[in-house]
């Protein structure tokens, strides 16, 4: 039992750990803003009070002196250094080190940091190395924020407030700024047309206001009506429970709790009682049930807020298991229900295919995360090796609220990893060596993620040294990876770029802890490759080098093209379908004589039958089709016997036996129980092509 | 919005029509010709649809029409949907609880809280 919540004691930890990486970098950024140094105490705070409860007293008593550190720089006894932040982000990693591996040896490493920490506050300003900063300002306000605070606000202003100028909507509307506000204009005072002046002010407003601000703050809205409004503002006691009707008007002293307990007592509303008796104006009760409508939303928006579940991830991965068999029996019922021609049993298909199509959607997305958390990592990645490389970089980040797959984003990390190093180490030029050149000191890399289609695009851009074309080629001579009888001049940027995806290709003249052992690239493109994605480069001599990775948003369930070749069915991702079209065997023949090349909208496309690829055997239909797709960005054309339909594919792995099988990903079950391959369009069509230049050589 | 006060004049004197964003320099006029419609002791219709907004002091000259034709014994009613503009400015300053769309609804939130507060 007790394992149990230190489980979920670390698992708090270590998300708190990775905000406080975040905010440290942000008060790196912003080095006077209270909030954050405010934040990073309380983080520090909560670790050592859970970490104490739950037998972590290492961590418990070394947080103490990371959290000492920041109550003095709350204090403004000391200032926010570089020195500082090394410290803490060290003091971060040494506490997640220690909860994930209790027994690792942190002692010295610890006992330095807290050395480091204490020494901290003795230093007078001047002394402390690396100070960046002057002292933060003096807080007043702090002890204010700290909590929210509900307002009752009379205002009645006084006739003249309109020929004064002053129109009292500005005035609420500056009462907004602050915080939840509940309004109700009191209109008793209105005469009658005849008796009124147009110009004069007769009403008044109730309002209930819920701010972390103060009472000063809405004491300075109405500072210029002082004089022209009766003004009153007091603040209602702070309860759990919502208050009922009768304890909010005691409360205004509008009646007594004798009163409202008589009323109670003989079962009857209390507005209507007060209102007959006279004991209260219909406005005074309506005022009071807005300040009860004010804390039932109030409470109703802290109880959404926190209504988040934390869910195992196998639990989810099981559901989407289940999801998925779900699918291929609904597939069956359908085609059952075909095959029966039972109109009864029809419509019960097409009802349980709209809630499974649901299901499946809502599955998948409860597993799509936004990929901002796997960005945020990279902050302190291109901080630690700037600073260890002697650069100065800034990382932009775009598109963090993407959301992918949550298998997707984990696979995705290290390729993300490996390219930054490679921008932050080769990319991105010394800051003498950016000034020589003209650039600013400060080169920037950035990272952004969107939409497109079925697809995620994560772009990594740097403004650095960009590729250079000669070197990569005389590198792929030199390590073998290219022929010399191929003259550079014969290949395009892409073919060039992509020779940095070869195993065992490095370019840097230095070997670095950081990169340049030529590893690396080629794991990138691996693990891209096994998501299905694909990676484009694009790079200019002097102006920088943009990486992009094209990943597909899930990996379970996708929509696929079913084709049939011979008695072989095939699907082809849906998502990189472009067209069909049928072709006559006549004309094809004709055509194969020469190039297996036909025109497509106008271009030249090139195709491959996936008969010969997979070495179907049988005869070939009078008739075929094929079906357009997108490879790495280039049309291919693949020739199949017949084009069934879209299909909702759910991906099963091949088993280790088959791993090995050139153009195929995975496989599917369909309604009938049979087999069907999923074809890995990318890999098909670079066999196609190497298969073509085979063919090229031998004539 | 200064000198013409916005009030048609091809329409009977008992269906006044105003427009546009009205506020405090328009309510002399707003409130004079307000008081000769009463002056026909006929039923007065307002159509506010093409109004964008007011501000306090039209709705208050509004409220205190509703105050005369009571003591007055006399039907005042708002006609005309009313423009989301303007309900959202009626919501945001208390003087509705729920956006209403029509005249005739906000008519009887007005005169509901108006005969209750009287």
């Amino acid at each position: 039992m007790i394992d149990k919540f230190k489980d979920a004691f670390k698992d708090e930890a270590s998300e708190l750990l990775s905000t406080l990486e975040d905010q440290l970098l942000e008060l790196e950024k912003n080095p006077h803003n209270q909030e954050t140094i405010s934040a990073i105490f309380r983080a520090m705070h909560t670790i050592k009070g859970s970490a104490a409860m739950f037998g972590f007293d290492t961590i418990s008593h070394f947080t103490h002196q990371v959290e000492n550190a920041f109550d003095k720089l709350r204090n403004g006894l000391i200032p926010v250094s570089k020195h500082l932040i090394d410290i803490t982000l060290r003091a971060r990693d040494v506490i997640s080190t220690r909860l994930a591996e209790p027994y690792a040896d942190m002692e010295q490493e610890m006992s330095l940091l807290a050395k480091e920490f204490n020494e901290l506050g003795s230093e007078t300003s001047e002394a402390a190395p690396n100070t960046e900063t002057e002292k933060p300002e003096p807080q007043q306000t702090n002890r204010e924020s700290e909590g929210m605070v509900t307002y009752r606000i009379h205002f009645a202003p006084k006739p003249e407030l309109f020929k004064n100028g002053t129109n009292p909507f500005r005035l609420i509307d500056e009462l907004y700024e602050l915080g939840p506000l509940s309004v109700i204009v009191l209109k008793s005072a209105i005469p009658p047309l005849s008796k009124l002046d147009p110009e004069s002010c007769y009403v008044a407003w109730d309002m209930t206001l819920t701010t972390d601000k103060g009472i000063d703050a809405i004491r300075d809205v109405f500072i210029f009506v002082e004089d022209l409004a009766q003004i009153a503002i007091t603040s209602t006691e702070q309860v759990d429970e919502i208050k009922r009707l009768g304890e909010i008007l005691v409360d205004r002293g509008i009646t007594s709790p004798e009163v409202i307990e008589h009323i109670e007592q003989n079962k009857r509303k209390i507005g209507e009682v007060l209102v007959e008796k006279n004991i209260a104006k219909p406005e005074d009760i309506q005022s009071a049930l807005l300040e009860q409508e004010h804390l039932k939303q109030l409470k109703e928006r802290q109880e959404v807020s926190s209504t988040t579940i934390r869910v195992p991830s196998e639990r989810l991965d099981v559901l989407v298991d289940l999801v998925g068999e779900l699918v291929t029996l609904q597939a069956r019922l359908a085609q059952t229900a075909g095959s029966l021609q039972d109109g009864g049993l029809t419509v019960i298909s097409e009802q349980f295919e709209r809630l499974v199509s649901q299901l499946r959607d809502t599955t998948m997305g409860i597993r799509m995360l936004p990929i901002g958390t796997t960005f945020n990592r990279f902050r302190r990645l291109v901080r630690d090796l700037s600073s260890e490389l002697g650069k100065e970089i800034d990382l932009i980040t775009d598109g963090e609220e993407t959301e992918l797959d949550k298998t997707v984003i984990e696979k995705l990390a290290d390729p993300l990893v490996h390219i930054i190093r490679n921008s932050v180490d080769h990319g991105i030029e010394k800051p003498e060596e950016r000034e020589q050149k003209g650039k600013p000191r400060r080169g920037t890399i950035s990272l952004s993620a969107l939409h497109s289609g079925a697809y995620v695009l994560i772009r990594v851009s740097d403004d650095g040294a960009g590729m250079n074309r000669e070197r990569i080629y005389a590198k792929a001579v030199e390590k073998g990876l290219l022929s010399e009888t191929i003259p550079l001049g014969s290949l395009s940027d892409q073919d060039i770029f992509q020779l940095v995806f070869a195993p065992g290709f490095s370019t840097a003249t230095n070997v670095t802890s950081v990169s340049g052992r030529g590893v690396g690239m080629d794991v990138v493109k691996r693990q891209i490759d096994s998501l299905g994605g694909s990676v484009l480069v694009e790079s200019s001599p002097g102006k920088g080098t943009n990486i992009t990775l094209k990943i597909p948003l899930t990996l379970a369930i996708i929509d696929g093209l079913l084709v049939r070749v011979a008695n072989e069915l095939y699907v082809i991702p849906l998502s990189v379908v472009d067209g069909c079209v049928e072709i006559q065997r006549d004309a094809l023949q004709l055509q194969q004589k020469s190039r297996s090349i036909l025109t497509y909208r106008q271009r030249v496309l090139p195709f491959v039958a996936l008969r010969d690829l997979f070495k179907v055997p049988g005869e070939k239909p009078a008739i075929e089709q094929i079906v357009v797709v997108n490879a790495m960005d280039t049309p291919i054309g693949f020739v199949v016997d017949q084009v069934i339909g879209d299909y909702q594919t759910v991906i099963k792995p091949l088993g280790l036996l088959f791993k090995k099988n050139d153009g195929i990903s995975g496989a599917t079950i369909l309604g009938d129980g049979t087999v069907a391959l999923i074809v890995d369009v990318n890999h098909l069509a670079s066999l196609a092509q190497q298969q073509e230049a085979k063919k090229m050589q031998a004539i | 919005m200064t000198n013409a006060p916005h009030i048609s004049t091809n329409v009977p004197p008992q269906k006044l029509e105003w427009k546009g964003a009205l506020s405090i320099e328009d309510a002399g006029p707003l409130h004079k010709a307000l008081l000769d419609a009463f002056q026909n002791k006929q039923p007065i219709y307002l159509d506010l649809s093409r109004v964008t907004d007011m501000d306090s002091a039209i709705i208050q000259l509004i409220c205190s029409a509703f105050k005369e034709a009571l003591e007055e014994g006399m039907e005042f009613h708002l006609t005309g949907t009313v423009q989301d503009s303007l309900q959202s400015t009626l919501v945001r300053y208390g003087f509705i609880i729920h956006e209403e769309s029509t005249g005739e609804g906000l008519e009887k939130q007005w005169c509901i809280q108006q005969q209750g507060s009287l």
